[in-house]
Order: C-alpha cells, then structure tokens, then sequence
C-alpha cells in the first residue's frame, strides 16, 4: 500500500508540473522557464545527494561524462525543453497525454535496437494508445 | 488562422518530440544506473548538466526574459521545478520501498493527474472536451498495460 501512495506522490508531481509551467508560460519564453525549472529542480536534487550519497558525488572519467551529458541533452533539452513548448501551443491536456506515451517510444527501441521480444501486453498496449491518441487528435 | 494551424502543428511535433526524446532517455538512464551511479545522484547530475547546457545555447534569451518576467510567472516556474524534482523524488522513494511491477503503471497515470488538475485550476485558460478526456483514458490505459509488462 505504501509504494502505491509513493508512486500516486510521484504522480501528482509529475502531472502539476505541466498545469504549473502553462500558469508561468504567461510572460516568458520555454527556454527560460525550462531553465528556471532546472535551476530548482537541481538544488533539490544536488540536496538530496549529498545528504544521502556524499560518497557518490564524483565523475570518475570521461565515459561517465559523456553519457550524463547525452542523457541530459535527451531528458533536458529533448524532453523538457519540448515538452514546456508543447504544453504553450497546444495547452495541458494534449501535450501531457502525448508525453505520457513515452514508454511505448522505449518499447519500440527496446525491440527495433535491444531486440527485446513482442509480448502480450504490447499487443494489447499499442492500439490503445493509437485509438486514444487519433481520437484526441482528430478533435477541434 | 493560418498562424494558429501552424503553432498547433509544432505543438503537435513538439510534444512527441518530447515523448520519443523521453522514451529513449530511459535506456541512457538504465546504463547509468545500473554501472555508474545511484538513481537519484544520477539524476542530480543529469538536471545539473541539462541547466549549465541550456544556460549556455540559450543564454541571451534568458537574460532578456529575466528582466521582463513578473514575480507571479516566476513563481509558478518554480512551483514547476519543485514538483518536477518531487515527482522524480517519490518515483525513487517508491522504488526503494516496492517492486518497479507497481510503480511504473502508477507513476504512468501522471497525464490524468494534469488532466484533472486542468478541470480544476486552468478552467478560463483550456477548455476539456469529451474526445480529450477519453482519448487520455485510452491512451494512459494502453500505457499502464505496456509499463506492467516493461516493469
């Protein structure tokens, strides 16, 4: 029941995000306002890592930085960048529910590139989303 | 008219641009994870990165947008962050205390979190329609299904 609440937590973080930046987006532009949102999010995080990980705080060579910047670059500039601009041009609810089908994206990679197999779920997944997504898209 | 059709089209592109973007993080993320680095250092960095990254490629902008900003805008950007960094907080929390079977599915019904969130607080701003509403369920429940199976 707890992990339940803790992923619900999570959730409900996630979700306020979007409704909170299109309240911001009013007077500034989504470079700044992914920035802003960057420049708190990593005080919060930098906290918490050297409360609870002091040890862990040190990139030891270059492979290591290479993938935290791919992975920033990705999350960051590919993921919120466009996801903040997303939710200023075609508000909340699209943006959000499109973005929210980021893990078929990996699915599909997971089986295309890690050669991973087709199973039940997939099958039953895939036209879900597809309906769900030509329904709300197909509206005014 | 025609600027609208064309800023629905980019938001359109934008958005899953930003699902495709998310979606293959997922796997940089899983080798960081697994060989370098606890989740939430990885993460730490990662934000870290991305804001020196951004600051950089989009320094001019910012620098005039900060000048013009009210304090109102600015606070709901940074009640953004914060929730951002929560999210990303208690999806660890949750790990750490329960298998990922039972938080991928629930950490992936965030988009009718926002979509009640938008009923309640964004009323004058978007308007919710019926195709929206179902399409969401549609598309958070095929979701739920293939993070069950990924998890």
């Amino acid at each position: 029941m707890r992990v339940v609440v803790f992923a619900l937590l999570a959730s409900v973080g996630f979700g306020a995000s979007s409704v909170f930046i299109k309240l911001g987006l009013g007077s500034m532009k989504s470079t700044t306002a992914t920035f802003i949102s960057l420049v708190c999010g990593s005080l919060i995080l930098i906290t918490i890592s050297i409360i609870l990980y002091p040890n862990e705080l040190v990139i030891e060579n270059k492979i290591i930085f290479n993938w935290l910047f791919l992975s920033a670059v990705l999350n960051f500039l590919g993921g919120r960048y466009l996801n903040y601009t997303s939710v200023n041009l075609l508000g909340v609810a699209r943006s959000t529910t499109i973005i929210g089908t980021a893990p078929l994206f990996a699915t599909i990679l997971a089986i295309t590139i890690g050669n991973e197999a087709i199973t039940l779920p997939i099958v039953l997944g895939t036209p879900m989303i597809i309906f769900g997504l030509i329904l709300m898209i197909s509206g005014k | 008219m025609k600027t609208l059709e064309k800023n629905i089209t980019l938001g359109y592109l934008a958005a899953f641009g930003s699902a495709i973007s998310y979606g293959i993080v997922t796997l940089v993320a899983q080798k960081l994870v697994s060989n370098y680095f606890s989740p939430v250092v990885a993460s730490a960095f990662s934000i870290t990165f991305g804001m020196v990254i951004l600051g950089i490629l989009f320094i001019k902008d910012i620098i005039v947008d900060i000048k013009a900003i009210s304090f109102r805008s600015l606070l709901w950007v940074v009640l953004a962050g914060i929730s951002g960094a929560w999210g990303v907080s208690f999806w660890f929390v949750a790990l750490n205390n329960g298998p990922i079977v039972i938080v991928a599915p629930v950490s992936a019904t965030f988009p009718l979190v926002s979509l009640a969130l938008t009923y309640v607080f964004l009323k004058k701003i978007e308007r919710l329609t019926f195709r929206v509403v179902i399409g969401s369920i549609f598309v958070v429940s095929g979701v739920v299904i293939i993070a069950s199976m990924n998890s």
